[in-house]
């Protein structure tokens, strides 16, 4: 077991040690008429704040705060128990009363959901991405197309230099062009498809009757580095995946702990 | 190209920071983007190729190594760089962009929460609900009390009392539960500071609390959760958690009832259910309300009930048998010679004169009359020995002069006494009586309800001048005068005259000191003289045949309780239990509109219910009806059949209710 891995499996005992201590807690408290929730809801203000941090801790990534993996691991060891807490807390009501923790409630279930499918796809992405034979760092997928468009448009060149024919010129203008200017095929991508070759395939098929060799050669080039691009498309489409989900997930992440804080001042306000 | 493993050698390509806020537009445009890179400001970077270097008098070309390196034109004459192009615009990274939606999102929280603050949660329009403050819509009970003129601090008292104080409520108890007080009232003594009033709290009786902490209202009754919200609901398992004896199901686990259950007390009002008296034949509808059923099922007035049989008890026409229900309030006695010289040495002729507004001939028999007193002559001892009935006449007056109505000459004498105070201010005298033996003056006003100054004085005028009074009319109902003395004679049923009388001679058991003097003995005394024991068969007769006297714990001046004998003149229930609720209705639709009462109520054989009632003590119990057993519930109540969980049964709090103040509020 990697060093991650039990580092993840502690944290989860732990976690879930403390969240049944919480609940039995709970549960003693209103066998006995006492009220738990504060106990229950400063626990979960204080989880919220903590699970904040992983995303300050990027942004502080010369701190040797220990790695990210672990930051990750404990992230979404504590958002699972956050979700447990909160239907500790509110005693299993799904939908509050009153306007603003209706509010909260609806951030928390949206921040809980998108952290939920942002877990699965980092789960999962990532091995996809592993078995696609490239690598390629996300900001650097606009220079690496750019490469490859320019090598294949130099190739397009020479051959219409060399053999002083311009079918291929022209049918990469007209057509593959298209293919090459940016990231294609975004969904399909996603969905494991491999539209992108068979679109290539297809229209490199439809020009090769009207080439000699020496163009089928440089044309097979072209395909190869189609290939190649389809490859960083696909990095491109799961990657980009994995960084916009967050973009879901923060801002609401935020709004909520916003809310939970205002909730607080109102309970010490009014009820406590 | 990407295939290349020495691609990004570091002198094959520019150092890329992460965290730079901004990105090249070339490459946002898909293009090639420039080795130079945004500013970080935002500006494009990449215009030029280099910046080139002044060495010494030379300007250097410093193009990076994974650009080519220096280029072969070199920088211009002024310094800049030969190869420049047009700007691009750049773009913010992700992450800047990820952070500027956190940061909106957060500002629109706050903005949400600061411009729906002011929207007050109880108003009135449609729109209060969403209120950032507001936590949700009452129960259905607390909306128009919590609601009306108050609004939230009803029960929240830091709510709109300005910055500053709700500053300092963060960090003050709220103290909900003395809120919810104002309203709720229970009938444990109270105390809001420690809530001593909710009986699970008092240590005494539950000893095996969980935890020292109080337990406050909103443990259980959690508000806000809606009109149709149920904030009552405790389960049998919080029950179970104290209570020694747990309770897995009513039938198998639950105590027998007591063995006079559900009896605690004698009853107020004494009937003989039993088979052995006429009132067998009655059906229990004829006298129980069942349409009016709850907790008890009320008993229909005296008119409704009883009335049909004994309502003409008290209107007889008969002069001898309503001459039994007569009150005597003062008995003349016949004055002997010991006493009259006694007397009539201290009556003022002028005085009395005046007093009963005589003319010159009745001042001439006044003075006559009391000089034959004066000159009396003769033996006490040939008068007739006082018989009871003498006695029972004579037992208000002389309790009122403090004489004692066996002793002629004393009684005699303060009579004569009083007689002269008659001829005067006669209300104000009996007032002044009544008040020495603890009448208040409301009591006094009822208690001489009716009674003319002018037919006392007349009684007493008459005697003083006459020898006696002289009735003009035939007795009536209400007050009259007789030859011997001042009499009331009831109006029917619940006579308040009467009934203050009785309450009169009851409380006088209760007199200490020198007011008791006789205090012992009026109450047999009083009992005979208003309640002849020859109306009913047995007991105390007349109006206490039926309503109990009994002796009860009622709170005295300093609050102590005290026990006190009081006429009981309503239908108590038999059982007052705090903690335990029941109701009838239920169980007579099931029943049917005629309903079946002996199902649970059996009847006793053996009832002695007279018996109950010879004495003060309430404690005694033993009515006409067998106590009813938990197997007669079980039959029903029990697992898979109706409900049989702990607070069907028992209530939590000891006697809830509501406040005067508040039910003062529903009414506005």
């Amino acid at each position: 077991m990697r060093p991650v891995q039990k580092f993840g499996v502690s944290v989860s005992i732990a976690a879930a040690l403390v969240f049944l201590g919480v609940a039995g807690h709970a549960y003693q408290s209103w066998r006995h008429a006492e009220d738990a929730t504060p106990l229950s809801g400063y626990i979960l203000i204080v989880l919220f704040l903590l699970l904040g941090l992983f995303s300050s801790r990027k942004k502080l990534a010369m701190l040797p705060a220990g790695r990210a993996a672990y930051w990750t691991a404990a992230h979404s060891v504590g958002g699972l128990m956050a979700i447990g807490l909160y239907f500790v807390h509110t005693s299993g009501t799904v939908w509050p009363g009153g306007s603003a923790e209706r509010l909260l409630a609806a951030l928390f279930y949206l921040v809980s959901l998108s952290g939920l499918i942002g877990y699965a796809l980092q789960r999962l992405l990532p091995s996809r991405l592993t078995r696609a034979g490239v690598e390629v760092i996300y900001e650097r997928v606009p220079a690496e197309l750019a490469d490859i468009r320019q090598r294949v448009e130099a190739l397009v060149t020479d051959a219409t230099e060399q053999h002083g024919s311009d079918t291929l010129a022209r049918h990469y203008v007209e057509s593959l062009s298209w293919f090459f200017r940016r990231p294609r095929f975004f969904f399909d991508h996603l969905g494991g498809g491999r539209r992108g070759l068979a679109w290539v395939a297809r229209e490199t098929e439809a020009v090769s009757r009207y080439l000699d060799d020496s163009e089928k050669t440089c044309l097979d080039e072209i395909a190869e580095l189609a290939e190649i691009k389809d490859r960083v498309d696909f990095h491109w489409s799961l990657q980009t995946v994995l960084r916009y989900w967050l973009f879901v997930h923060l801002p609401l992440a935020a709004a909520a702990i916003v809310l939970a804080l205002w909730h607080v001042i109102l309970v010490h306000v009014y009820v406590i | 190209m990407i295939t290349d493993q020495d691609r990004y050698a570091y002198d094959n390509s520019r150092y890329e920071r992460p965290n730079f806020p901004y990105i090249c537009g070339r490459a946002c445009m898909w293009g090639k983007p420039c080795s130079r890179g945004p500013n970080l400001d935002g500006r494009c970077g990449g215009t030029t190729v280099c910046t080139p270097f002044r060495d010494d008098d030379r300007w250097v070309c410093r193009r990076s190594p994974a650009e080519g390196g220096p280029c072969e034109d070199g920088p211009m004459p002024d310094g800049s760089c030969c190869q420049s192009q047009p700007p691009c615009r750049p773009r913010r990274s992700i992450r800047v962009q990820r952070g500027r939606f956190t940061k909106i999102a957060v500002a629109l929280t706050l903005v949400l929460i600061l411009a729906f603050v002011g929207f007050q949660p109880g108003g009135s329009a449609s729109w209060s609900g969403i209120s950032s403050v507001s936590p949700g819509p009452l129960s259905g009970a607390h909306t128009s009390f919590a609601l009306a003129d108050i609004g939230c601090t009803a029960c929240h008292k830091a709510h709109d009392s300005g910055l500053l104080q709700m500053t300092q409520a963060l960090f003050e108890p709220a103290n909900v539960s003395a809120g919810c007080l104002g309203c709720h009232s229970f009938g444990a003594p109270e105390d809001a500071q420690s809530l001593a009033n909710i009986p699970h709290n008092n240590r005494t009786l539950v000893a095996a609390m969980a935890s020292d902490d109080e337990t406050a209202c909103l443990n259980c009754h959690t508000e806000h959760k809606g009109v149709d919200a149920n904030i009552a609901a405790v389960s049998d398992v919080q029950c179970n958690s104290c209570h020694e004896k747990k309770f897995a199901a009513f039938d198998t686990d639950h105590a027998a009832f007591s063995a006079q259950y559900p009896h605690i007390r004698r009853a107020g009002i004494q009937f003989d259910h039993s088979n052995v008296t006429e009132h067998a034949k009655l059906s229990c509808n004829d006298c129980h309300q069942v349409d009016a059923a709850a907790r008890n099922v009320p008993v229909a007035g005296f008119n409704e009930s009883c009335g049909e049989c004994h309502g003409d008890l008290l209107r007889s026409t008969d002069a001898t048998a309503a001459e039994r229900w007569d009150l005597r309030l003062l008995r003349i006695p016949e004055f002997d010679a010991k006493t009259s010289p006694v007397l009539a040495k201290k009556f003022k002729i002028k005085k009395l004169a005046k007093a009963c507004r005589l003319d010159d001939d009745a001042k001439g028999q006044l003075t006559e009359r009391i000089a034959e007193l004066r000159e009396a002559t003769g033996s006490s001892k040939a008068k007739a020995k006082l018989n009871d009935q003498d006695l029972e006449a004579r037992a208000v007056t002389a309790f009122l002069t403090g004489a004692k109505a066996n002793k002629d000459k004393a009684y005699a004498k303060n009579v004569g006494k009083l007689l002269v105070a008659l001829a005067g201010k006669p209300n104000k005298a009996l007032g002044k009586l009544l008040s020495k033996k603890g009448a208040s003056r409301s009591e006094t006003a009822t208690l001489l309800a009716g009674l003319s100054p002018d037919l006392v004085r007349s009684v007493a005028c008459g005697w003083l001048i006459d020898g006696g009074y002289k009735p003009r009319s035939k007795t009536k109902n209400g007050w009259f005068a007789t030859a011997d003395g001042l009499s009331y004679r009831p109006t029917g049923h619940g006579d308040p005259v009467l009934r203050a009388w009785i309450d009169f001679a009851v409380s006088s058991a209760n007199l200490k000191g020198k007011k008791a003097l006789g205090a012992g003995a009026v109450l047999a005394a009083f009992r005979p003289q208003m309640m002849p024991d020859s109306v009913l068969a047995s007991g105390v007769g007349g109006c206490l045949s039926c309503h109990a006297v009994s002796r009860m714990a009622v709170a005295a001046k300093d609050g102590a309780p005290e026990l006190r004998l009081l006429a009981e003149w309503r239908q108590e229930p038999a059982s007052k239990r705090p903690l335990v609720r029941y109701d009838h209705r239920p169980h007579v639709d099931l029943l049917g509109a005629t309903p079946k009462c002996g199902v649970c109520h059996e009847r006793r054989e053996d009832a002695k219910i007279s018996k109950m009632f010879e004495a003060f003590d309430i404690d005694v119990v033993g009515g006409s009806f067998a106590p009813i057993r938990k197997e007669i519930c079980a039959e029903c109540h029990t697992s898979g059949q109706v409900r049989n969980d702990c607070q069907l049964c028992h209530e939590y709090h000891t006697e809830p209710g509501f406040r005067h103040a508040m039910m003062g509020a529903a009414e506005n």
